[in-house]
């Protein structure tokens, strides 16, 4: 049967194996009696714009990561759900942009979105991996103080149209309000995935709409998280919740500083 | 004999003794009692540390409060022991200098909390994770699996660094390029290897430094940033990468060049050349 999309249930009959290549994250897994084989590896160099699923491919014996998983009776489902990344994304946009005082923007970023996998039909949860690989960053003031985060560079487009829809991806659109009395200057923004949720439409990915108020002078913002698919797809279905609970009007630094070594 | 035995078993001289007994394990009882309440009370607005100390420092204290009672009991005039025990607290203060210097260092580090329990630090030449930090010493366990006891006094004596106290580190590879290298091409090329390494961090940026011109090198330093857990695998992995990438990109690593000089006088080197079909001539 031919899918459109690549997050839901697979069925596999014992001896039977399945291979998806979701964004640069090649993945197999391989149903027995009583237990799940599982590989998988990342070829970072490749940007695809489609999915692949194929059954029976054979396992590889080299370059992959493998694990198993032992259980008492497999069930027959491999169940794929698209989730956010474990730690905030760190959106550089490729060209920096002001905001004047007094202004707004809404801006497009699309980040990539974590493979999770699990089985069935009792629900198991096996493990999960990113669908694109991205580097590790530091966000904050100094070396001391500040998070751990992945690094993303974006376009940080305002068009739809010039948006590339990809199946690994994921969009938020974000509205930054500089009500501060000085121009905002976004060469970093800080993008908190973990309290996202993803919505899927047809084969495009959404995320709720993120709003970051600036009053200040400084790199502080408030964010609320609309809830609810954003405008641009209003009929997307709930995919996955946030990984972590969202408090309205929580102050968090949103836009890069300059780091002190 | 009898009568001895008469007198010491004497009904007033049984209860007596049976006070100061019960006193004794009553003490016991509530030193337990009170430092273990005492811990679940702090166990969640202290560290481990104090807590630990703080429990300590209540059942021994409560415990002797009751064993003094007990010797009272006895008959003890308490105020001939504590002069005995100011005579002897000179003597055991000579005899016990080390113990006592220790005793304090441990309240002053203790007190200053340079590192925890479960840290991982460098204390003189020994690296290790932190078992315990306690009156007298601080335990610690190497990364070779040894159990290492440290003195307090040695401790606060020495320079300590907690390599866990900040989520992310720098690692300092230093690199010598042969002097007809280009360094903007060396700088491109690290720059590149830090980019592709995923465990690099991406911010704070790495930092290419040129350190002068050395013996049979130019000398350089490239540094990378990299979260605290990811520190002993990138160490490794970052100087293979450079490794392979200056070998790709055939810029030279030189091992130390000597130019051999015997003045003038010195008559010229022989050359051998060799052809393609081995054969050798001298000229």
């Amino acid at each position: 049967m031919k899918r459109n999309v690549w997050w839901g249930e697979y069925e596999l009959e014992i001896g039977d194996s399945g291979h998806w290549e979701i964004g640069s994250l090649g993945l197999w897994m391989e149903r027995e009696a009583s237990e799940w084989k599982m590989a998988y590896s990342w070829n970072d160099d490749e940007d695809p714009e489609l999915w692949t699923y194929r059954r029976n491919e054979s396992f590889p014996d080299a370059g992959v990561q493998g694990e198993r998983f032992a259980v008492q009776r497999t069930g027959g489902t491999v169940k794929l759900r698209a989730v956010t990344a474990d730690r905030s994304v760190v959106a550089r946009p490729r060209t920096p942009f002001r905001v004047p005082s007094g202004h707004q923007t809404r801006i497009l970023v699309s980040s990539p979105l974590w493979v999770e996998i699990a089985v069935g039909p009792e629900p198991a949860y096996l493990r999960e991996l990113p669908a694109k690989r991205l580097s590790e960053t530091w966000f904050g003031s100094t070396t001391r103080d500040g998070e751990l985060a992945y690094a993303l560079k974006t376009n940080a487009r305002t068009r739809l149209e010039d948006l590339p829809m990809r199946p690994y991806r994921f969009v938020t659109p974000i509205v930054i309000e500089n009500e501060g009395p000085d121009t905002l200057f976004v060469e970093r923004l800080n993008l908190p995935v973990p309290h996202l949720s993803i919505f899927g439409a047809g084969e495009a990915l959404w995320s709720e709409e993120v709003r970051m108020l600036r009053s200040e002078v400084g790199d502080v913002a408030e964010l609320d998280v609309r809830s609810g698919p954003p405008q641009e797809a209003k009929k997307a279905a709930l995919l996955s919740e946030p990984r972590l609970a969202f408090e309205k009007g929580h102050l968090f630094r949103a836009f890069s500083s300059l780091l002190r070594l | 004999m009898r009568d001895f035995l008469t007198v010491f078993f004497s009904l007033d001289k049984i209860v007596v003794v049976s006070k100061a007994l019960l006193l004794v394990l009553a003490g016991l009882l509530v030193a337990r009692l009170l430092s273990r309440g005492l811990q679940r009370l702090l166990e969640n607005r202290l560290d481990r540390q104090r807590v630990v100390l703080m429990r300590r420092i209540t059942y021994y204290s409560v415990l002797s409060l009751f064993f003094v009672a007990g010797l009272h009991q006895f008959g003890f005039n308490l105020g001939v022991l504590l002069g005995a025990a100011g005579v002897l607290s000179v003597a055991l203060g000579f005899a016990s200098q080390t113990s006592a210097s220790n005793l304090i260092s441990g309240l002053f580090l203790i007190g200053e909390q340079p590192f925890a329990i479960g840290d991982v630090v460098q204390i003189g030449s020994t690296t290790g994770e932190v078992l315990g930090i306690d009156l007298l010493s601080v335990k610690l366990r190497t990364f070779d699996n040894r159990f290492v006891r440290i003195p307090n006094e040695t401790v606060i004596k020495t320079e300590v660094a907690t390599l866990t106290k900040f989520p992310i580190r720098r690692i300092d590879v230093q690199i010598g390029v042969a002097y007809k290298e280009d360094l903007d091409s060396v700088r491109e090329v690290l720059c590149q290897v830090a980019d592709e390494n995923l465990m690099c961090l991406d911010e704070p940026k790495p930092l290419f430094l040129f350190q002068g011109f050395g013996d049979s090198a130019l000398n350089i330093q490239f540094s990378v940033w990299v979260s605290r857990e990811n520190f002993l695998e990138l160490k490794s992995a970052i100087q293979l990468d450079i490794k392979r990438a200056l070998d790709e990109a055939e810029i030279e690593i030189p091992f130390p060049h000597r130019t051999l000089y015997a003045g003038s006088a010195t008559r010229p080197l022989p050359v051998e050349i060799v052809s393609s079909a081995g054969e050798a001539r001298v000229i």
